[in-house]
């Protein structure tokens, strides 16, 4: 949008980046320093820390400007994944003991929020790993995201952890039809970017998109 | 308070030409006939702002500056005009600011048009054969063009990648000034020279970059920006950019309103609502406005006000 040619004739339009001493040193900054907008979220920290209270949305991604919290603690994509494999066991184990058609009420599927958090967590991991081994490609995206999340949603319905791995429901909780029926995000709740829209998660982990590590 | 825009040509008829391009940016209802400036020259001003100047003119009157956005920087005064009109390249190098102009010396017969580094305040211009015709809008010109021609190739780039590749408009033969550019015409001929390239920055080492100078340097462009004098609008979304204005303004003891357009078609309406939980937790006067049904409300609530 250009305020010079929508509002020339209603007001005084300002746009103060357009300056030439600020321009000529942001423009310098080498563009790795600006990668996954490492740069504006670090800005906005350090010198504006009373904006960073709400999350943002810039091109279509909800930012988090809450540093990420590691899926494990050893921070390691195989840890992570072991944890994730551990507490689906242990979740089945745990519905296995329901009898007959009172299980389904029991199923997963009411952990699905968690595990999906996990999922975009160790996505996050990964990517991060990625971009600290200086590969040009970015899982940060929406796309990237999603993408990974069906490869981890085909990984879940191949395990053979039985039919309630079956009913985890994992894309139907992170489907825009389920998630537009949920109330909307606030600003004292963490949100995570979904493919299509945002998804609110009342406590616990989040996702942090922006993370750099120091 | 109006940014100014600006016409001109050096046609034989350049009279009824001006006429008929003025005519065509009449578009605000509060512009009336005198406000127009017609000058010898060939040059018409439209509008006329108590606050930023629009036209000016050196002593003996033989040089006038037409002047569209906004310059931080020197005194728009007689002065400025002589030095532009001595050492233009070395002037706009230290000019800082979101503008367009158009300077014309009658003695020299010689035509100065300028946009700012940025490209952000647009000026059009069209050769035709010695002569040239420029305008702040696109449609002053096509009005007094004798043909309309569609180029096809900047009709294919803006549906492809939303906007017009280099300096070329969606008209045949019409262009715009690139940002940083200047064009010298006399006698018939044009110049085209550069008087700043963004892309010539050589790279900082990455132990002189810092957060705090990015933020320091923010704030002073704000600071340089904004008028006591007037009210302060954000056009605040869930976004950083804004946010990041708003900071600016903070830091710089200004409190604006704001408003955001709640794009409630867009990711649920995050947007705005991100753009209000802002506002509130700095507990500035906010205003959450749909995006459908109310297309004049921009316009009274703007009115009179540095619109960031």
């Amino acid at each position: 949008m250009n305020p010079y040619q929508l509002y020339a004739t209603q007001a005084a339009p300002r746009t103060p980046a357009a300056d030439a001493d600020f321009m000529s040193y942001v423009l310098g900054i080498p563009s790795r320093l600006k990668l996954n907008r490492k740069l504006y979220l670090e800005v906005l920290r350090q010198n504006f820390p009373e904006l960073t209270k709400v999350p943002a949305i810039s091109g279509g991604e909800m930012i988090s400007f809450v540093p990420a919290q590691r899926v494990h603690p050893d921070g390691s994509i195989s840890g992570a994944l072991a944890g994730l494999g551990a507490k689906a066991v242990k979740r089945i184990r745990q519905i296995r003991r329901v009898p007959g058609r009172m299980r389904r009420w029991f199923s997963v599927a009411r952990d699905s929020s968690q595990l999906a958090i996990q999922i975009l967590q160790l996505t996050n991991l990964i990517g991060r790993s990625i971009v600290e081994g200086c590969c040009a490609f970015s899982l940060f995206s929406t796309a990237g995201v999603w993408s990974f999340y069906i490869r981890c949603s085909r990984l879940f319905a191949t395990w053979s952890f039985g039919t309630c791995c079956l009913s985890i429901g994992i894309p139907r909780y992170v489907s825009p039809a389920a998630s537009s029926k949920r109330d909307p995000p606030s600003g004292s709740h963490q949100i995570t970017w979904s493919s299509e829209t945002a998804t609110e998660v009342a406590a616990g982990p989040h996702v942090d998109l922006g993370a750099e590590k120091a | 308070m109006k940014i100014c825009g600006f016409v001109g040509t050096e046609f034989p008829d350049r009279k009824e030409r001006l006429r008929v391009m003025v005519a065509a940016m009449r578009h605000a209802s509060d512009l009336v006939d005198r406000s127009f400036c017609f000058l010898d020259g060939g040059l018409a001003s439209l509008g006329r702002s108590p606050h930023a100047p629009c036209l000016i003119w050196n002593g003996d009157r033989s040089v006038c500056l037409a002047l569209s956005g906004h310059v931080t920087g020197p005194d728009l005064d007689e002065a400025f005009v002589n030095t532009l009109r001595q050492s233009p390249l070395e002037t706009l190098r230290q000019l800082d600011g979101s503008y367009a102009f158009a300077m014309y010396d009658r003695t020299a017969r010689s035509l100065v048009l300028a946009a700012d580094r940025f490209g952000f305040v647009p000026l059009y211009y069209c050769h035709r054969g010695d002569s040239i015709v420029f305008a702040s809008e696109v449609k002053a010109i096509l009005h007094v063009l004798h043909s309309r021609k569609l180029d096809w190739d900047s009709v294919a780039d803006f549906f492809y990648v939303g906007h017009m590749l280099g300096n070329r408009t969606l008209f045949h033969d019409v262009h715009v000034l690139d940002p940083g550019e200047m064009i010298i015409h006399r006698r018939g001929e044009s110049r085209h020279e550069r008087y700043c390239d963004f892309t010539q920055i050589e790279p900082l080492p990455r132990e002189k970059v810092s957060t705090q100078q990015v933020a320091s340097l923010f704030t002073r462009a704000v600071q340089k920006r904004a008028r006591k004098d007037m009210r302060h609008t954000v056009l605040l979304s869930g976004g950083m950019d804004s946010r990041l204005v708003l900071g600016a303004l903070k830091a710089a003891r200004i409190t604006p309103e704001t408003i955001t357009l709640e794009h409630a078609d867009e990711y649920e309406g995050a947007d705005g609502r991100l753009g209000c939980q802002v506002a509130e937790s700095l507990g500035l006067i906010s205003e959450l406005r749909p995006t459908r049904g109310q297309p004049r409300y921009l316009h009274r609530k703007t009115s009179s006000s540095c619109f960031y």
